[in-house]
């Protein structure tokens, strides 16, 4: 039979680019890294994997988690000095207007911060509402505002 | 006018395509410190602190010493990994001279006594 440990390991395995991804787009306070934020992930999925009942795929299970963790990291890192953009992990900072279009997305309230790196990452409005815990048609309206807004506060 | 849709395509084709730099070893290690420090702490509910918050045991000691005060210490690369509970706080002793878990622990108690 298999322990719980070893099903925490597989899922990890199973989904790290997805947690590094999740741990890598979001701005921490200078004394935090990457490594830590995904540490951090680890121990909130590990501590909540119990309880993960199936009623949505792992896949969204685990973005859920990871997006909690780093949205309560960085409202703790708010008044804190912002680490420099991981540019070892996302080439694209280099380049003016795309760092202008990630800080923008950085600076996006949440819900829609989490609903707009969602959709990036490929997750459709059912899943999203899954994560963000809104309806589906919640979410499909606040994406259309939030990148309405989005690509006005870009052009601007 | 900059183009908007192109860059959001490009921030979904980047946020799709990074890749976790770990290892398997690193990541295993990873795994097994989140593990192992939830359940060897005494029965106690355990809140796990920052990887940047492990300590090298001799600096741990001298943290206990001085009230725990904040320090942040590398500590990839290391193969023992020990959480104790000092006063209420969770902190992580790290260890990198093949110990285990356990042997770790035991060189930090030997150190404070």
């Amino acid at each position: 039979m298999e322990t719980t440990e070893q099903r925490f390991k597989e899922m990890v395995h199973r989904h790290r680019d997805l947690i590094w991804r999740v741990c890598s787009s979001y701005r921490l306070s200078a004394a935090w890294t990457t490594e830590d934020a995904f540490h951090e992930v680890l121990c909130d999925l590990w501590r909540g994997l119990p309880g993960f009942d199936g009623r949505c795929s792992e896949r969204t299970w685990v973005f859920r988690v990871a997006t909690n963790t780093m949205v309560s990291l960085t409202r703790k890192a708010s008044n804190q000095p912002t680490a420099p953009p991981p540019e070892q992990y996302a080439p694209g900072y280099r380049d003016d207007d795309y760092r202008d279009l990630v800080a923008l997305i950085e600076a996006t309230p949440e819900p829609d911060r989490t609903i707009i790196k969602a959709h990036a990452q490929g997750f459709g409005y059912k899943e999203i509402a899954d994560i963000t815990g809104l309806t589906v048609a919640a979410v499909s309206m606040r994406l259309t505002r939030a990148l309405r807004k989005l690509r006005k506060q870009y052009n601007q | 006018m900059r183009d908007f849709k192109q860059q959001m395509e490009r921030y979904g084709d980047e946020m799709k395509s990074t890749r976790c730099p770990l290892s398997d070893a690193e990541l295993n290690r990873e795994i097994r410190s989140v593990v192992w420090n939830t359940q060897t702490d005494d029965n106690q509910t355990v809140m796990p602190r920052r990887r940047s918050h492990w300590l090298w045991p001799s600096v741990a000691a001298a943290a206990c010493l001085a009230m725990l005060v904040p320090l942040s210490l590398p500590a990839r690369g290391a193969e023992g990994i020990a959480r104790v509970n000092v006063n209420g706080e969770h902190l992580y002793f790290v260890c990198n001279n093949g110990c285990s878990a356990e042997g770790t622990l035991e060189t930090f108690k030997t150190m404070i006594r």
